[in-house]
């Protein structure tokens, strides 16, 4: 004879023991009042809701619909303060810092205006190396005759440089 | 769903997703009730365990629907899959199982992750049958006996004393022998490792 459990008779309907009187009664109770605590009451409850489902509630689905979009909102919208609020400060920051900058450059270009108006400074031109040497170079001393070719360059570049500033 | 309303329902989860919060609520208007009917209460077994995962299922799609890839076959296998791992991190979280066990659903959200489009495109018909079919399928394993007093009280709601009657028995026996019944289910859907399946099942012929 097969048993579920050694307590429990394969017979549906054989006398139950005490223990099972009790736990009979309790399963009662329990399907007849939901708040009882009872692990088989739930289990039919379980059954019961598998079986055939229930549709949700319209208001519940709305609410619970509802809270979870604005959360949605709540959390794009401090965002989106701030975003607003870190470009507003970045804009006007570039403002002051470019109004600054206009005004630093109008006061260093006001004495410059004038160069600027002026005749484009005459600049020295590439030349021939020959005024450099008064006298041949002996063919083994090419040292001094570029030192001095470089020297001369040298001097070129930089009172081009000092017109082109309008230094001198 | 045609192809048309795939379509439309393309065009609410980009809205969605650029943080239009009225398409997360039609999304969520339209296949939030079949979640929570075929996915969550059979899983969860009561309905405010299934309305708090409703919930969390809710805050998920909002937190994540900007990483939802649209694969043309709708928005509901996204969210079945959000709203199984919820389940299953509920069920987890229990000290008592009812119907399924974690493992089951964990085992769904597996197949759910690695699902065809048409699996995806099945699996709100499938849900609709699946959690009946399990009650189905435990009651056939237990005492015919033990079967038609959890139908007739249980499943069908019927009064104690009409379901006592029909059985032919007293309210005080019919109460011993459905005590005796949801214990016989209950070993029927989860049975002790290495135990054999024949407890409190039908008798050999």
């Amino acid at each position: 004879m097969k048993r579920e459990r050694d307590d429990m008779p394969i017979d549906p309907d054989a006398p139950p023991s005490e223990e099972e009187l009790a736990q009979a009664a309790e399963l009662r109770l329990a399907l007849e009042d939901p708040s009882r605590a009872s692990e088989e009451a739930e289990l039919a409850r379980a059954l019961s809701l598998a079986h055939a489902p229930h549709e949700i509630p319209q208001s519940v689905h709305s609410a619970i619909i509802a809270k979870n979009v604005e959360k949605m909102a709540a959390k794009s919208a401090p965002r989106g303060r701030v975003i607003r609020v870190a470009f507003g400060a970045g804009a006007a920051a570039l403002a002051l810092a470019a109004a600054i900058l206009i005004w630093i450059r109008t006061n260093d270009l006001t004495p410059s205006t004038a160069p600027m108006t002026a005749p484009a400074p005459v600049l020295l031109q590439a030349r021939s190396t020959s005024p450099l040497f008064d006298a041949p170079f002996d063919a083994q001393s090419t040292s001094a005759r570029i030192d001095r070719i470089a020297m001369a360059r040298s001097d070129d570049l930089r009172e081009n440089m000092y017109a082109s500033w309008g230094v001198k | 769903m045609d192809d048309a309303e795939l379509e439309a329902e393309r065009h609410l989860v980009l809205r969605a997703q650029a943080g239009d919060r009225a398409a997360v609520g039609q999304l969520l208007t339209r296949h939030g009730p079949s979640i929570y009917r075929v996915v969550l209460l059979p899983r969860l077994g009561s309905e405010a365990a299934a309305q708090d995962a409703l919930s969390e299922t809710y805050a998920k799609v909002v937190e994540r629907i900007a990483k939802f890839t649209w694969q043309n076959v709708g928005f509901y296998p996204w969210l079945r899959t959000v709203a199984l791992r919820v389940a299953l991190d509920h069920l987890r979280a229990r000290k008592r199982v009812l119907l399924w066990e974690a493992e089951d659903v964990e085992r769904e959200v597996d197949e759910a992750n690695s699902s065809t489009p048409i699996d995806d495109k099945l699996s709100e018909h499938r849900d609709r049958n699946a959690a009946k079919k399990k009650v189905e399928d435990t009651l056939e394993k237990i005492n015919p006996r033990y079967a038609k007093a959890i139908r007739l009280r249980v499943l069908e709601e019927r009064p104690r004393e009409d379901v006592a009657k029909e059985m032919g028995v007293t309210p005080a026996t019919f109460d011993v022998l459905l005590h005796r019944a949801m214990a016989a289910m209950k070993k029927a859907l989860h049975p002790e490792p290495g135990a054999r399946s024949n407890a409190g099942e039908k008798e050999d012929p």
